[in-house]
This record gives structure tokens, sequence and C-alpha cells, in this order.
């Protein structure tokens, strides 16, 4: 289980479901960032170390995932609630898109300052804009990127099975949605299955709360104020290949150590999507 | 004497022929040969610019000003690491990828190496020396009795973190503390295989498991009979599936006056 190697033949799926609340419009901590802005930068970030672990030769990236953003709370287009992909641009209204194709269209450039002294900077692709506006329809959300996990599972048996990474600020507000409460939802989409495993649904609850303590990968949720305890119940435990990945990120993840995180920073939410997204890769 | 040499490759299953990145560069005169066997590493960024600079730097192949072959001692080595760095730099393509400038500062390229130097061809008693990093393997065999293994190495130190030979400056201090040198003298008869990882970690499991016939086997492979061996070690699970190079060297009395090749 879960032992799976990415490759172009057994290519992985990763998805990110991103809280575009009204709430998100609230300053992150001390960080100069709202919670929509440094999220989304997060989430670039992120998917800017998934182009390069796909680039092995120069010229082209290799095929080794399909990454699907979805974001819940205010959709760009209507400005009414709901789910839509966050993707803009060339991949504006794509769901899954080949890691290819995200690499070949970011929407926009930002400027990085070089490491190396006098340096120029560095211009680092992106490909989501920070949004924020109406509620939480998090069971929604679940619901959309399982529909979606479940076509591709269906399509690739011999793979990883499909990560889902939940960043949010916090409490649900579409909670039963059609007939289903959070925890189904989750269950929903956990049951859906690779021959390598059930999908992984990861939850980190990032705060604007300054000076919380955050924590990653918590085995109990135990002293967690809500909603806490409650995004810990729908988060999969870590496949033990990421409990070794997250201590050699300094975290020190214990056996029964979950997918989840809470009052997260931007440095331990950047960690969270690092050991949540490093899979092995085959360069196959 | 002279030195009969032949190179076999198979690529990673599941990968096309043109993504076999080892690498291997053979030459001769009538008083010396020289070869190197270069294995590019999986993680590794660009890495096929870097096999291909190394094998021709090594025999002094490429058209550089400062392109000596290198001496195969400490400083001569340091030195030509140092240039290969240089050189690797200089000559980095220009892209204005930011993903590909990002990969190539952050990863840059590496592989493993085994350098070897025959000198005495015109005497009667050439000797070899060779240098290495990392897990490519030289085997002397003589009157089907292995003489040497070099590096050292036994059944269970094939890991997946090789020394290597890597293009960051940062990386030359423990190359130079991880360099290894052997030599050896040489006689008519004798066979040298020089192999990159996957099949180097088999012929020293076989040889560990007294497999019968094992250097008569490999002295006498035809590249197809290479190929089937591959596969079906890889078939039983006795072989990683990666990209795998043999050369095998005979040593001959005297250079045949007629070669056949057959197609």
């Amino acid at each position: 289980m879960y032992e799976q190697p990415i490759s172009r033949k057994n290519r992985g799926c990763i998805v990110f479901l991103l809280d575009r609340s009204d709430s998100m419009k609230q300053k992150w901590g001390a960080s100069e960032w709202t919670l929509a802005e440094g999220a989304t930068a997060a989430v670039n970030d992120i998917l800017f170390e998934l182009c390069l672990r796909s680039q092995v030769e120069p010229g082209k990236a290799r095929y080794y995932f399909d990454i699907g953003i979805f974001g819940y709370g205010i959709k760009p287009n209507s400005q009414e609630e709901g789910v839509a992909p966050a993707f803009d641009g060339v991949l504006a209204g794509q769901t899954l898109v080949p890691l290819p194709d995200l690499r070949s269209n970011p929407i926009a450039f930002r400027e990085v300052p070089s490491e190396d002294r006098g340096g120029p900077p560095s211009k680092l692709p992106i490909w989501v804009r920070p949004l924020h506006g109406r509620q939480t329809p998090m069971c929604q959300a679940i619901a959309v990127a399982g529909a979606h996990v479940y076509d591709w599972a269906a399509l690739h048996l011999n793979s990883f099975p499909p990560i889902v990474i939940n960043i949010t600020d916090g409490m649900v507000t579409d909670n039963p949605y059609q007939g289903a409460n959070l925890d189904q939802w989750a269950e929903r989409l956990t049951s859906i299955a690779t021959n390598d495993g059930n999908a992984l649904l990861f939850n980190i609850f990032i705060s604007p709360a300054t000076g919380a303590s955050g924590l990653l990968f918590p085995a109990s949720s135990a002293g967690l104020p809500y909603p806490g305890p409650e995004l810990f119940k729908i988060s999969s435990p870590l496949p033990e290949r990421m409990v070794t990945s997250a201590r050699t990120h300094n975290v020190p993840a214990q056996p029964g150590a979950r997918g989840f995180g809470f009052n997260a920073n931007s440095q331990l939410l950047v960690k969270f999507l690092e050991v949540g997204t490093r899979l092995d890769l085959s360069r196959d | 004497m002279h030195v009969q040499m032949v190179a076999f490759a198979a690529h990673k299953d599941g990968n096309g022929p043109d993504e076999w990145e080892d690498g291997v560069v053979t030459g001769q005169d009538p008083r010396r040969a020289r070869f190197i066997v270069l294995d590019g590493a999986t993680e590794a960024y660009d890495v096929r610019r870097w096999v291909d600079q190394l094998g021709g730097a090594f025999m002094g192949l490429d058209s550089s000003p400062s392109s000596r072959a290198p001496r195969l001692d400490q400083k001569g080595m340091n030195t030509w690491f140092a240039a290969m760095q240089d050189r690797w730099v200089a000559s980095a393509p220009a892209s204005g990828d930011a993903i590909e400038r990002e990969k190539l500062r952050r990863h840059g390229a590496f592989a493993t190496m085994l350098g070897c130097e025959i000198t005495g061809l015109d005497g009667p008693a050439p000797v070899w020396r060779a240098v290495a990093l990392g897990d490519t393997v030289l085997f002397h065999v003589r009157n089907d009795r292995l003489l040497s293994v070099f590096p050292n190495l036994g059944p269970g130190d094939f890991g997946s973190t090789p020394e290597v030979v890597h293009t960051k400056r940062a990386s030359l201090e423990r190359m130079s503390t991880h360099l290894a040198f052997e030599r050896g003298d040489l006689k008519a008869g004798d066979l040298m295989f020089a192999a990159t990882d996957a099949l180097a970690h088999w012929i020293i499991t076989s040889h560990a498991n007294r497999q019968p016939g094992l250097w008569r086997k490999l002295a006498t492979l035809w590249p197809a009979e290479f190929i089937e061996l591959i596969a079906a070690e890889r078939q039983l699970g006795q072989m990683v599936n990666d990209d795998v190079t043999l050369l095998r060297l005979r040593v001959v009395a005297q250079r045949p006056s007629a070669v056949l090749i057959c197609r």
C-alpha cells in the first residue's frame, strides 16, 4: 500500500482545495499577506516544485502528474458562492490538468530576489490568484473533488492513489450538503481507491491569530479547539514514506500521524505541502 | 599486446533508447589504452550533457584548449574535476525558462565514473591504473578467476546514494575525499569488465553465489545475448530495472590482422 512510485506509465494525481471564503481576507499572523495571498503563494510554490521534479531533461517536463485546484467560496466569474476550478488564463475552467500543460501555461510571473549577492531577481511562474468572498462550502468542495478523483482513479488503477489537500481557515458552512455531512463526504472521497491504496485527504487549518502555535501531522487532536478535531477526524493517516519525509523536514511525525495541520503559519503550510506531495519518482 | 574492447548497453525497461543515461568511451594506440564508463544519476538534471562532457574530456577528445586527458592521480583528478565544473557552467545552454534555470541551479548533474588507463602495451608487462567514484565497477579476471574488484563492493553495498562526480562546486572536496585508485598488471588472455551498478551488483552477487561459468558467459556474450540476459534477470527480479552498460576488455598477445564484423 502506498508503495507505487510515480512514473509516466503510472502517473499521480494531486488536487488542492483552496478556501476562498470572505474570512480569507484577514491578515495572516504577523506577515504582510492575507490568508488568501499566503495560501495562494504556497500553492503556486508547490506547483513550481512539482514542475521542477518533472523536469528531467531540458526542453520538456515529463507527464508525471495530473493537477487540480478547486477554489471554494466565491466563484471568480459569477461572484456567486460555490466551487470552481481555480486555474486562470489558458487553463481557465480546466479541472485536472496534465503537468506539462500546467508548466507551459502560467498566468503570470512574480519576482523573487536572487540568492546570489547582486544577482538579478528570478521570475517564477504562478498559476493561481488569491480571491476571497462568500462563505465556506467545504462539503461541496470535497464532493466536487471526489467526483473528479473517482473518474481519475478508474483510469489509473495501478497508480499511487490520488491526494487531495484542503487548505482552509476553518468553519464549514454547508454542513450537511445534499444530505451528507462533512464526515460522510470525506469518507466517500477516501473510499475511492487504486490498487495501491485509498485516496488520501489532507487538511490544513491556517489561522490569522498572531503567535498561535502551529502543529503538523499530529497523531491525536486532543486539546485542539474547533475546528481542529473535526478536520483531524477527516484527515487520512500519513503513509509511511510521508512520515519519513516529514522527519527529514524536521517535523517529528509519530506513528499514527495524520495528514493534518493546525494553526499553520506560512512556513508550516509550505512544509505541509512539501511533505504531502513528496512522492517517489521512478524517472520512467 | 592489444586490448579488444566491446561495449554493450541496455536502456531501462519502460524508457526509450534515447533516454539511456550511461556513457562509455574507449580509445587505444599501440602503447596505451584508455576508457571511461559513466552512470548518469536518476535524480540529476541534464545528465546526458554531463556524461558526454566527462566522457569526451577524460579521453582528451574535446576541442577545448585546456582539455588534456587527466592524470590518474589525486592532484590530476582534482584539477580535472574543477575544470569540468567550470566548463559545465560555461557551456550551459541559454534558456529563458525559469523552471529550467532553477532546476539547473538547484540540482545540477551528477554521475558515477570508472576511468582506466592501460600502459605498456608495447612491452611485455602492461599495467592498468583506474580511478573510481561511486558504484560503477571494474572486474579483472585471469584464467577464469576473479583477481580484483574495484571499487571493492559487496552485494550489500549498492544503495541509492553512491558517491558521484557532481557539477556543483560545493561537492569538489567530497569528490576528492572519496576518489578511489587501484592498479594491477595484465597478461595476454586477461579479461576486464566494467559495469554500471545494476549489472555490477548482479555480477558481484552471482560471483558470491558461485554461479558456474559466470566469467565465461560474460566473455562470450554477443549483443543479442546480452539483451536477453538483462531482460531475463530483470524478469526474475535478480537485476534492478535501470540502464545497464558493460564494457568488456580482452588482452590479446597481438593485434588481430583482420576484423570480421557481423550484422
